[in-house]
C-alpha cells in the first residue's frame, strides 16, 4: 500500500517535533491498535500473532481505512513479545498467556491469567533463586518448544522489514520495537498482584536486593529485543506502582529508582522511549521531572489527569493520552470529538502533546476515526 | 491486659505480626471470639476509610484483608466450640464474567465482603452465564456482582443480566458491576443497579442495600 501524503509534515517529523516539546503542523494522534483489524478485516487473531506478513497487511489496511495516523505497529511484533525467552510480562515462557490458536480459538484475543493466590508462578523462595541461579531458571522452555524457538529469528527478520517499511516507506514511526520490564512490575505480575502486595509489607528488603541485582540485566535485555527488530522505539511500561496500587513511600523505595535508571539509560543510548503508564499516576507526576527533558513521551490512560500532567510536565516531557478505551466501543463520534477538543484546548499549546488511547479490539471504527479526524482538523497549530 | 483499642489500632497501622499476637493474647485472656472479630472488622473498616481518603492504597487494603483472614483462622477453633454460628449480612455471588480473566480487584472485593460479614460465593474468572444462574438459585443470593476489565466483559455482563431476567431472578437480586473501567454507561448497558471501581466502596453500596431491604 502507498503512503498517505496530505499534510505539511510526515508522521515521523510530527512525532519527533512533539517529543522535542515544539509545535508540529498539528497535534499528532495515536490510536494504539493491537487486534482491531480482526474485527473488520479478513485476518484471525492467530495470524496477527504468528504470520507477520498477514499482520502487516492487516495493519496497513486499517491505517488506510482510518485515513492514516502517526504511530503504527509492525506486523509480527506480537509474536516477538510473546515468544521472548527473557523475563518479560508478555512472555509465555514465564506466564500463563492464553494465545489465539493455542489455548484460545483463532479469533479470540490473548489474555494473561493473573497468578493464583495459593500457587503463583513465582514463589517467595524464588527471590533468592533469581540471585543464586539467574532469572532464566524460572523460565518454562517446554511451553513454547523448539518450533517457536526456530521461528523466532525468522519472524524477527520480518518484523525488522515491517518496521523499516513503516519508518521509510510510510514515514510513520513504529510503536514498541523493543520493550523491557521494571523489576517491580515483573515481580507483581510473576507473584500475582495480591501476593506481591503482601511481599511489599513482609519482605521489602528482599525486593530491593533482587531489584538491584536485576536492573542492569533487564536494561540489556530490552536492548537485545530492539536489536532484533532493528527499530529505535522502546516501551517501558508500568501499571502497578501508581496510586491505584501503592503509597508514595513504597513507590519511592521500590519502584522509582529502578524506573528512573532504566529510562535514563535508554535515552542516553539514543532510543525513543515511550513510558506506557496505565492507571492513575496523578499524585506522582512530579517525579517524572527527574527524567531527561524533551526526549521522552508519557502515555497515560483516563485515570491519570492529563490536564495536571500538562501543568506539571508541560515544559519537560511530551504527554500523550488520554481517552478512555471503552469509549471507543460504547461512545459516539460526537462524544469523542468533544473530549479530543478539550484535550487540545487545554494541552496543545507549545507542543509536547499527542492525543491517543488504547483501542479495544472490538471498537467502532467511526469512533476511532472521530479521534483521528478531530486532531487533523481542530488540532492544527496556527502560527 | 490487652485492650480492644490496641488490636483495632494494630490492624489500622497494618502491623501484621503484632495483630496476630494481640488476637492470641485476647483469646488467652478469655475474650469472646465474636468480640475479637468485631474489633478486627473495625480495624479493617478504618483502613477502608483511610483508603477512601487516599491516605492508604490498595496494598494496605490487601494487608488489612489478610490480617482479618489469618486472624479468623486463629479464632476458628475457638469459634467452633460455640453452638450457633453468626448470621451473615447477606448472600453475594461474585465472578469475573465470560471472556475475561482479570481478578485482582475482584479478589480484594471478596476478602473485604468476607471481612464485613457477608456470605460470599466466589465463582472465579471467565464465568459462563449458566454458572451465575445456578449459583444464584442454589444460594438464594441477594446480590450478584460481576467483575470485568475488557470491553468484551460488557457483552457478557449484558447476557448474564438477560439470563437472570429469563430465569425470573432479576427482581430478586440487586446487581453491582466492578472493575477499573466501569462507569454509568457500563452500568446502564449491563442492566445493573450500581457500579464501582473501588472494592471498599462496593462493599459499602451492598451493605446499604441490604440495610434498606
Amino acid at each position: 500500500m502507498e503512503p498517505i501524503k496530505e499534510e505539511p509534515m510526515t508522521s515521523v517529523e510530527r512525532v519527533m517535533t512533539a517529543i522535542a516539546l515544539k509545535e508540529p503542523d498539528r497535534v499528532p494522534v495515536w490510536p494504539l491498535i493491537d487486534y482491531l483489524p480482526v474485527s473488520y478485516y479478513d485476518v484471525t487473531a492467530q495470524e496477527m500473532v504468528e504470520d507477520p506478513d498477514k499482520a502487516q497487511e492487516a495493519y496497513e489496511w486499517i491505517y488506510h481505512k482510518l485515513g492514516g495516523y502517526d504511530i503504527a505497529m509492525a506486523g509480527g511484533g506480537m509474536y516477538m513479545m510473546h515468544v521472548n525467552p527473557f523475563p518479560d510480562i508478555f512472555s509465555m515462557y514465564y506466564l500463563d498467556w492464553r494465545l489465539p490458536g493455542r489455548m484460545l480459538g483463532q479469533k479470540e484475543f490473548p489474555q494473561l491469567v493473573e497468578q493464583s493466590l495459593d500457587d503463583p508462578f513465582m514463589k517467595v523462595s524464588d527471590y533468592d533463586k533469581i540471585i543464586d541461579e539467574g532469572f532464566l531458571r524460572l523460565a518454562n522452555f517446554k511451553r513454547a518448544g523448539i518450533k517457536d524457538m526456530t521461528k523466532l529469528s525468522k519472524i524477527g527478520a520480518k518484523v525488522a522489514e515491517n518496521t523499516e517499511r513503516w519508518w521509510n516507506h510510510f514515514q510513520v514511526p513504529t510503536f514498541s520495537d523493543g520493550g523491557t520490564a521494571i523489576p517491580f512490575e515483573l515481580f507483581s505480575v510473576f507473584r500475582g498482584s495480591t501476593n506481591f502486595m503482601k511481599d511489599i509489607y513482609r519482605i521489602p528488603e528482599k525486593i530491593i536486593e533482587v531489584s538491584d541485582f536485576l536492573v542492569d540485566n533487564l536494561i540489556l535485555m530490552g536492548e537485545y529485543g530492539i536489536s532484533m527488530s532493528g527499530g529505535k522505539t522502546l516501551i517501558v511500561g508500568a501499571s502497578r506502582a501508581s496510586s491505584d496500587f501503592i503509597s508514595i513511600k513504597h513507590f519511592e523505595e521500590l519502584f522509582w529508582p529502578y524506573f528512573k535508571k532504566m529510562v535514563t539509560k535508554y535515552v542516553k543510548d539514543g532510543y525513543i522511549v515511550q513510558m506506557h503508564m496505565d492507571t492513575d499516576w496523578t499524585d506522582r507526576l512530579h517525579y517524572f521531572k527527574e527524567l531527561p527533558k524533551g526526549k521522552l513521551y508519557l502515555h497515560m490512560d483516563e485515570r491519570t489527569d492529563i490536564f495536571k500532567a500538562k501543568e506539571i510536565l508541560g515544559d519537560h516531557i511530551c504527554i500523550q493520552g488520554n481517552l478512555k478505551p471503552s469509549l471507543f466501543k460504547l461512545g459516539t463520534p460526537t462524544m469523542i470529538e468533544k473530549q479530543v477538543k478539550e484535550i487540545i484546548d487545554k494541552c496543545a499549546e507549545g507542543g509536547g502533546l499527542f492525543v491517543g488511547a488504547e483501542i479495544p479490539d472490538d471498537a467502532k471504527l467511526e469512533n476511532v476515526k472521530a479521534m483521528i479526524d478531530t486532531c487533523k482538523t481542530y488540532g492544527v497549530y496556527r502560527k | 491486659m490487652v485492650t480492644k483499642e490496641e488490636l483495632i489500632q494494630a490492624v489500622e497501622e497494618i502491623e501484621e505480626e503484632k495483630s496476630y499476637s494481640l488476637v492470641k493474647a485476647l483469646l488467652d485472656e478469655g475474650t469472646n471470639p465474636k468480640e475479637i472479630i468485631d474489633m478486627l472488622r473495625k480495624g479493617v473498616e478504618t483502613v477502608g476509610e483511610r483508603f477512601n481518603k487516599k491516605e492508604y492504597f490498595l496494598t494496605e487494603l490487601v494487608m488489612a484483608g489478610e490480617i482479618f483472614q489469618q486472624s479468623a483462622k486463629i479464632l476458628e477453633t475457638a469459634m467452633k466450640d460455640e453452638a450457633e454460628t453468626s448470621e451473615s449480612l447477606g448472600v453475594v455471588v461474585v465472578g469475573t464474567v465470560k471472556g475475561d480473566v482479570h481478578d485482582i480487584g475482584k479478589n480484594i472485593f471478596v476478602t473485604l465482603l468476607q471481612a464485613a460479614g457477608f456470605e460470599v460465593h466466589d465463582l472465579g474468572v471467565d464465568i459462563a452465564v449458566e454458572k451465575f444462574i445456578s449459583k444464584v438459585k442454589e444460594t438464594k443470593a441477594d446480590i450478584v456482582a460481576y467483575s470485568g476489565l475488557l470491553t468484551v466483559a460488557l457483552e457478557s455482563m449484558k447476557e448474564t443480566t438477560e439470563a437472570l431476567k429469563s430465569a425470573g431472578l432479576r427482581e430478586k437480586v440487586k446487581i453491582i458491576i466492578g472493575g477499573l473501567p466501569v462507569d454509568e454507561m457500563w452500568m446502564k448497558e449491563a442492566g445493573a443497579d450500581a457500579y464501582t471501581d473501588n472494592a471498599f466502596k462496593g462493599v459499602k453500596i451492598i451493605t446499604n442495600w441490604l440495610r434498606k431491604g
